[in-house]
């Protein structure tokens, strides 16, 4: 993805979160963590990806 | 403010100048052109009408510079301003040059950004300097000039205005007296008396997040590289920004918490501790001593129009935009050139009067561009909400280990406004795959000994690339050029390709291959005689 496209999905997530509200959000980001990764064919890479985003909290 | 026990004016490295009131006055007061505020904007404006030999009264109320550091970096587009002037000396001896900024996120290097910048290009992508160095290396020029006639201490009480003119009271410490005059130039800033005395008000949004300003003398090793430090151990959460300045100055900007109380935090213990704090993160142990700090925070606001009749608004009295980007002092140097010309055009009788009503959409135009762009760099800086904070630190904590996600904290610095939709812009010729577009500032390049901008005199220039350009105009310098070269590559130049250049070094109209009836109507389309 380049760098433009991936500033509008910054920019949709971040409005998405406001407009979800603080108690929805953390089963929005699942839900949305979740159907990306539906679209990926390799375990692999999705498990090093959630292995990555522990890192550094 | 000033460290305690230190005159609002006593800078440890600047001697501010105190101006009186003009001592005598000529019986007669009228004017072409008066010009309201002599800061950076202002002066501009009168250097510009001068240029084109309209005289102008300059009137500022204070006694001196702006106080404090104010604005610091300079860019390209507004140091091609300075030289096209024939001002920019002074700025390249003291100025500080650069092209990189480093990001860091919990103390760990997170984006290295270049500005583009080439050995094409006269002038590099950014300098720092003291607003106050600015305002004296241009007063320096106005104080020379003939046609400028500068008025300290002089405050604008009431306007008056009729069909054909202007009539505008001013008092300062010797008398009250009325300017008749033709046009006015509004650079009066921020909290201008202008625009006040019209009944104009700015509109617009404030954000959230606050900053201290605070510039710092030290003896630091470190090179001119804007330095953004995101979630340091000094700012648990916050943001900190270090600039370098001439005169071992830096600048700090920290950014406050939610739950910080902003007289608390500019009280001065509270200041030397934040500095303090910053200087541990960034390993500096050496002494320092603290200039003069400052309380901030971002706005996006701007006139409905920035001209009122014969008035025109210009710099800070027109809009307000956020520091991210650098694009205060840079978008209100190209207000006062811009107005500067056309005024000029217009009264030498170069150009009809419709060529003014371009000021405001360019102008304005190029306002709600910054904001457009300032509002992403200042959602990165200071979220507005828990959804940009939590995408923030999302991307911030990502960014440790992907250069991906770094490049989404890239601060997006100034780029001039493309005046695509102007009514003087020639629909872009889209045969063209490089090269500035139609509406675009010009883009430099090494031409005959030295570079194209040093070609460039002031009036409109046709750039015509092969051996047989159209003859001279009386309003249009004609320039010939090689296709085959720097310059025609970078302007995706064959032989026939031709360039018109505005006098503001923005592109009037470009042909891929020159088309003579189509040039002759860039007169009529600029509204020239």
């Amino acid at each position: 993805m380049n760098q433009t496209d991936l500033e509008q999905v910054y920019d949709s997530i971040a409005q998405a979160i406001d407009a979800v509200g603080p108690e929805k959000t953390e089963v929005f980001l699942a839900k949305l963590s979740l159907s990306i990764a539906a679209d990926y064919d390799d375990l692999g890479s999705v498990i090093a990806k959630i292995n990555q985003a522990c890192n550094d909290l | 403010m000033r460290p305690h026990g230190r005159d609002a004016l006593a800078s440890l490295y600047f001697e501010y100048p105190i101006f009186d009131a003009p001592q005598h006055l000529p019986a007669t007061q009228h004017a072409p052109v008066v010009i309201i505020g002599a800061g950076p904007i202002g002066m501009i404006s009168a250097l510009t009408l001068a240029k084109y030999g309209v005289h102008s009264i300059l009137l500022d109320n204070k006694a001196t510079f702006n106080d404090g550091s104010r604005a610091i970096c300079i860019s390209r587009s507004s140091y091609q301003i300075l030289d096209a002037l024939g001002v920019v000396s002074d700025f390249c001896d003291h100025a500080l040059p650069w092209d990189t900024g480093y990001s860091y996120y919990r103390g760990k290097k997170i984006l290295e950004f270049q500005m583009p910048d080439s050995a094409n290009e006269k002038f590099r992508p950014m300098y720092n300097l003291q607003q106050q160095y600015i305002e004296q290396f241009l007063y320096q020029c106005v104080e020379k000039n003939l046609f400028i006639e500068m008025r300290w201490r002089s405050e604008l009480m009431q306007i008056n205005k009729d069909t054909d003119t202007v009539h505008l009271d001013i008092k300062d410490p010797l008398r009250s007296y009325t300017i008749a005059c033709d046009w006015v130039v509004a650079a009066d800033g921020a909290r201008s008396t202008t625009r006040r005395l019209c009944g104009h008000r700015l509109n617009g949004e404030n954000y959230e997040g606050r900053y201290v300003i605070a510039d710092v003398q030290m003896d630091h090793d470190f090179p001119t590289i804007r330095r953004a430090l995101f979630d340091p151990k000094s700012r648990l959460g916050g943001t900190v920004l270090i600039h370098k300045q001439p005169h071992n100055i830096w600048r700090i900007d920290y950014q406050l918490g939610p739950e910080e109380n902003a007289q608390d935090a500019i009280a001065e213990t509270s200041v030397r501790q934040s500095v303090a704090a910053v200087f541990a993160d960034i390993g500096y142990a050496g002494t320092w001593d603290l200039e003069w700090w400052s309380i901030y925070s971002a706005n996006t606001l701007l006139l409905d129009d920035y001209r009122d009749g014969r008035i025109f608004f210009a710099g800070d009295s027109a809009h307000i935009v956020p520091i991210f980007g650098v694009r205060g002092l840079n978008n209100g140097i190209a207000d006062g050139f811009n107005i500067g010309w056309k005024l000029a055009y217009f009264l030498t009788g170069k150009a009809d009067k419709d060529i003014l009503d371009s000021y405001t959409p360019e102008r304005r135009g190029a306002t709600l561009d910054v904001f457009a762009n300032a509002t992403k760099s200042t959602r990165f800086m200071t979220p507005p909400t828990q959804g940009w904070q939590v995408m923030r630190d999302a991307a911030l904590s990502l960014a440790l280990t992907d250069t991906r996600f770094g490049k989404l904290a890239n601060p997006r610095q100034m780029t001039p406004y493309t005046y695509a939709q102007s009514p003087l812009t020639h629909k872009d010729d889209a045969t063209f795959t490089a090269g500035p577009k139609s509406g675009a500032v010009f883009l430099d390049a090494p031409y005959a000994d030295g570079y194209l901008c040093d070609a460039l005199s002031g009036s409109y220039s046709l750039i015509y690339f092969g051996q047989t350009p159209p003859d001279d105009q009386d309003w249009c310098n004609v320039l010939k050029a090689d296709p085959h070269s720097t310059l025609g590559d970078l302007y995706d130049a064959q032989n026939g390709t031709a360039y018109l250049i505005r006098p503001d070094l923005h592109i009037a109209g470009r042909w891929k291959h020159f088309d003579k009836t189509s040039f002759d109507a860039s007169l009529a389309k600029a509204a020239l005689r």
